[in-house]
C-alpha cells in the first residue's frame, strides 16, 4: 500500500510537468521543430515548389554550390559578417557611452532617455523610408548639409560602396537606444559602495568607470553582444526598404548585389523566385552561425565579475 | 491536493488539445457543397495591383456581369509582381488560391509541367483557334503537350521604345515624333533634354535604369544580326561582338554620352520626380503615369534600330496571361470558362482598353486591324504594329527561370556595369556563365520542359 502511494507520488512528480507542458511541446513541434526539420530536408533537395513530390534528393549539393558557385551568396555572406561586426562595434560602445553620460546627468534624465530610446520604438520600415529620403542624392537633407558645409555630396544609397554602410548607420542609430537603456539600468544597479571604495583607493572617474563599472556590467555586455549579433545576423527590414531597386520584378539588395545579406537572399530566393532549396540552405547556414556565435560568446565572454 | 492538481492539469491539457484540434479542423478546406449550375457562382481572380490591369479587369467584369448575373467575378489585386508570383506558387502548392490568376508568361511552364494548372484548350478555345486568332508569342510561351495553358490580356512588348516627358521636349524646342529614325536621332533628343548642374547631370536625357531593361540589351544584339542563344547547344552565347557593342552602348550612356547617372534614381522614379526626360521603359508606363502623376505629361516614342542594318526588333517574352488553377471544376469551372471566353473575345479585349490603356491585345484582329491602334487612343502604337507586320516582333524563350535570369542575373550585372564596377567584357563572361548555370539548374528541376528554340527571323503574323 505504502509502495503504491510512493509510486503515485513519483508519477505525479515526474509525469505532471510533462503533462502540463504537453500543449506547449505540441505547439513547438508543430510550429518550430517540424518546420525546421522540413526546411533542412528541403535544402537537401532540388525542390520543386509547385509539386514537392517531384523533388530530387541531392545531398549537400545546394550548400556546396552556394559556397563555390554563387556570387550572390558570397556577397551576402561577407556583407552579413560586415554588418554584424560594424553594428556590434557601434552600438555596444555607443550605448555604454550614452548610458554613462545619462548616469552623470543631474536633471532631465527621463527626457534624454526618452529621446535616445525613441527611435527603437519606431517601425524599421518607417525609419527606412524616412532615411531613404534623407540619403537621396539630389534632394536629400544630408547632402544639402554637406553642400552647406562645402563638403562633397555623396551618392549614399546609389553607391555600391556606400549603400550597405548607410543602412548599418541607420540601423545602429535606431538600435542604440536599446543598448543605452539596458546599460543605464545596469549602471544604476551598481552599489555605490564599490565606487566609494575605489575613490578611497584613489581611482578617478575614468579609472573607476573602466575598472569597476564596465566589469560589473559584464552580464549586460554579454547579453547585448549576443542579442546584437543575433539581430544583426537576421537583419532584413532596413535593407529591404532602403535598397529596393526599380519598379518591376527587381529585388532589394542593390545597387546590383552590393548590399545583399543572407536574410535578404533567403527572401529573394525563397519568396520571390521560388528557389526554396537554395533559400532553406542559406537559412540553415544562418542558423548554424547564430548558434555558433551564441555558444562561443557564452563560453568565452562569461563575465568574471559578479556582485 | 497534488492529485487534484494533477487531474486538473490533465483536464486542462486535454481541453487545450481538443481546442487546438478544432482550430486546425476549422481552418481546413471547406469543400462542402459545390454550387450547381442554377446557383450563383462566385469566382476569384487575382491580378497584379497595377492600375492599368485593375482598371481593365474591372471594366471587363462590369460588362460580363450584365449578361451573366449569376456569375460573380471578384477581382483581388495583389501587390508587387514578384510577391504576387510567390503568392501564387504557395497557393498552388497548397491546393488553394483563386480560381484564376494573371501571371507573366515566363512563369507558365513552371506550373504547367508539374500539372498545377489546367489548359485553356479546348474549353475556352481550341489549339487551332488559338493559333489562328492569337498573336504567336502568346502561344509559344504557353504551349506544352499539345495544349495551350493561358490566354492573354492587353500588354505590349517590354522593349518597344521610350517614354518621353513632352514638357521637356517642348522646353528643348524639339518636335514630338512617333519613332526615332536612328540612334543619332535619339541621342540628339536625349542630349537636348539633359540638364547639368555644377558639372553633374541633374536631369537624365536617356535613362537606362529599369530592371526590365536587359530586354532592350537582348534586342540590341539581335537587330545587329547577332544571337545570344545557341539553338543547337541550348546555351547562352554572350561573348560576341554584337553583345559587346550592345553592352558598351549601355555603358556609354553613363560614361561617354553623360546622359544618365547612377546618382539619379531608377527610370520610373526619376520620371515621376522630373529627374528624367526620356527613358527606356515599357510603353504602359505612359498610361500608368497619367494616373499617378497627373501633372506630368508623357508620350511614347518607338525606339530606333540599334545597328541601322535591320529594322529595330522588339520582343514580347513576358506577356501577361490569365491562367486557371488545376483544382477548378464543376459549376466554378463552367463560370470561369464563360468569363475567360468573354475576356479573350474582341469585345472583351476592347473593353479592357476602354479607359485608354494602350497595351497591345493578344487577339490578332484587335491589334492588327482595329482602329483603336491606328487612329484611336492608342495611335502611338501604329509604327509598332507596322514593324510587327514586317517581322520585328521576337520571342526569346521559353526559359523556365526567366525571372531569375532577368532580375537576379542580367540586371544586377548590368547595374555593376553602369556603376563602373566591372568591365563590359567581364560582365558578358559573367552573365553568360550565370545564365547557363541558372538554365541548367532549371532544366534539372523540370526535365520535361520544352527545348528553347528562338526564331531569329522574327515571328510570322
Amino acid at each position: 500500500m505504502a509502495g503504491t502511494k510512493k509510486d503515485s507520488g513519483l508519477k505525479q512528480r515526474y509525469v505532471f510537468p510533462f503533462v502540463v507542458l504537453a500543449p506547449l511541446i505540441v505547439l513547438y513541434i508543430l510550429f518550430v521543430y517540424y518546420p525546421l526539420g522540413y526546411s533542412i530536408w528541403s535544402s537537401l533537395h532540388l525542390w520543386v515548389i509547385e509539386n514537392p513530390l517531384k523533388s530530387t534528393f541531392v545531398g549537400l549539393r545546394n550548400y556546396i554550390e552556394l559556397f563555390t558557385a554563387n556570387p550572390r551568396f558570397s556577397k551576402a555572406f561577407s556583407n552579413t559578417f560586415i554588418y554584424v561586426a560594424v553594428k556590434t562595434a557601434l552600438v555596444i560602445p555607443m550605448g555604454l557611452l550614452f548610458a554613462a553620460l545619462l548616469a552623470h546627468l543631474r536633471r532631465g534624465q527621463r527626457f534624454y532617455i526618452f529621446a535616445v530610446f525613441l527611435p527603437a520604438l519606431c517601425t524599421p520600415a518607417a525609419i527606412g523610408v524616412l532615411f531613404s529620403y534623407l540619403f537621396q542624392t539630389r534632394f536629400g537633407l544630408i547632402n544639402h548639409i554637406l553642400k552647406t558645409l562645402l563638403l562633397q555630396p555623396q551618392p549614399f544609397l546609389n553607391s555600391p560602396k556606400q549603400a550597405l554602410y548607410c543602412v548599418i548607420a541607420v540601423d545602429s542609430w535606431a538600435f542604440v537606444g536599446l543598448t543605452t537603456l539596458i546599460f543605464y539600468a545596469g549602471l544604476l544597479n551598481i552599489p555605490e559602495v564599490f565606487i566609494e571604495a575605489a575613490k578611497v583607493d584613489g581611482a578617478g572617474k575614468i579609472r573607476s568607470f573602466f575598472s569597476i563599472k564596465v566589469p560589473l556590467l559584464g552580464h549586460s555586455i554579454l547579453f547585448l553582444s549576443i542579442y546584437t549579433i543575433i539581430i544583426a545576423f537576421q537583419t532584413f527590414d532596413f535593407l529591404f526598404v532602403m535598397t529596393s531597386t526599380g519598379s518591376t520584378g527587381g529585388s532589394s539588395g542593390g545597387p546590383g548585389i552590393s548590399s545583399y545579406v543572407m536574410s535578404l537572399l533567403v527572401y529573394n530566393e525563397g519568396m520571390l523566385r521560388g528557389q526554396v532549396d537554395r533559400a532553406t540552405a542559406v537559412a540553415t547556414i544562418m542558423l548554424f552561425f547564430v548558434l555558433l556565435f551564441t555558444i562561443i560568446q557564452f563560453k568565452v565572454l562569461r563575465p568574471k565579475w559578479e556582485y | 491536493m497534488k492529485r487534484l492538481l494533477f487531474k486538473g492539469g490533465i483536464v486542462v491539457c486535454v481541453l487545450l488539445l481538443i481546442g487546438f484540434a478544432f482550430v486546425l479542423i476549422a481552418g481546413g478546406k471547406k469543400d462542402g457543397e459545390k454550387p450547381g449550375k442554377e446557383k450563383a457562382v462566385e469566382l476569384t481572380l487575382w491580378c497584379m495591383a497595377f492600375d492599368p490591369h485593375v482598371d481593365g479587369f474591372n471594366l471587363v467584369i462590369d460588362k460580363f456581369s450584365k449578361d451573366h448575373p449569376n456569375i460573380k467575378v471578384i477581382l483581388e489585386p495583389q501587390p508587387g509582381q514578384a510577391e504576387m508570383t510567390s503568392k501564387i506558387r504557395s497557393s498552388l502548392s497548397a491546393g488553394k488560391g483563386p480560381h484564376a490568376f494573371t501571371t507573366t508568361g515566363t512563369t507558365i511552364m513552371e506550373w504547367a509541367i508539374p500539372g498545377n494548372i489546367l489548359p485553356v484548350t479546348p474549353d475556352i478555345m481550341s489549339v487551332a483557334e488559338a493559333k489562328r486568332d492569337l498573336l504567336p508569342e502568346n502561344i509559344l510561351q504557353c504551349q506544352l503537350d499539345g495544349q495551350v495553358w493561358a490566354i492573354g490580356i492587353p500588354d505590349s512588348p517590354g522593349d518597344l521604345g521610350l517614354a518621353v516627358n513632352v514638357d521637356h521636349l517642348k522646353e528643348a524646342g524639339l518636335p514630338m515624333v512617333g519613332k526615332f529614325d536612328d540612334m543619332d536621332h535619339m541621342l540628339k533628343y536625349a542630349k537636348a533634354m539633359s540638364l547639368m548642374e555644377g558639372g553633374k547631370l541633374s536631369r537624365s536625357g536617356l535613362s537606362f535604369q529599369e530592371p526590365n531593361d536587359p530586354m532592350f540589351f537582348y534586342s540590341f544584339i539581335v537587330d545587329q544580326g547577332g544571337q545570344f542563344w545557341d539553338n543547337d547547344t541550348q546555351k547562352f552565347t554572350l561573348q560576341t561582338p554584337e553583345a559587346k557593342k550592345a553592352l558598351q552602348f549601355v555603358h556609354d550612356i553613363f560614361f561617354k554620352y553623360n546622359l544618365d547617372s547612377t546618382e539619379l534614381p531608377d527610370t520610373m522614379t526619376a520620371m515621376g520626380q522630373n529627374l528624367c526626360s526620356m527613358g527606356f521603359i515599357w510603353s504602359e508606363f505612359v498610361y500608368f503615369a497619367g494616373l499617378i502623376y497627373p501633372d506630368l505629361n508623357f508620350e511614347f516614342i518607338m525606339k530606333p534600330s540599334f545597328s541601322g542594318k535591320k529594322p529595330a526588333v522588339f520582343n514580347h517574352t513576358d506577356t501577361w496571361n490569365v491562367v486557371i488553377p488545376a483544382y477548378v471544376s464543376g459549376a466554378e469551372k463552367d463560370g470561369l470558362v464563360e468569363f475567360l471566353k468573354f475576356l479573350i473575345s474582341e469585345e472583351g479585349q476592347l473593353t479592357f482598353l476602354e479607359d485608354g490603356y494602350i497595351g497591345l491585345s493578344p487577339v490578332k484582329s484587335v491589334t492588327l486591324e482595329n482602329d483603336f491602334f491606328r487612329t484611336g487612343p492608342a495611335k502611338s502604337m501604329a509604327p509598332v504594329i507596322e514593324a510587327m507586320k514586317k517581322g520585328s516582333l521576337m520571342y526569346y524563350g521559353p526559359f523556365i527561370s526567366a525571372d531569375i535570369m532577368l532580375y537576379d542575373i542580367m540586371w544586377p550585372i548590368i547595374n555593376d556595369v553602369i556603376h563602373d564596377q566591372i568591365s563590359v567584357n567581364d560582365a558578358l563572361a559573367k552573365m553568360e556563365k550565370d545564365l547557363n548555370e541558372a538554365n541548367a539548374r532549371s532544366l534539372e528541376k523540370y526535365p520535361d520542359s520544352p527545348k528553347t528554340i528562338i526564331d531569329w527571323d522574327g515571328l510570322d503574323l
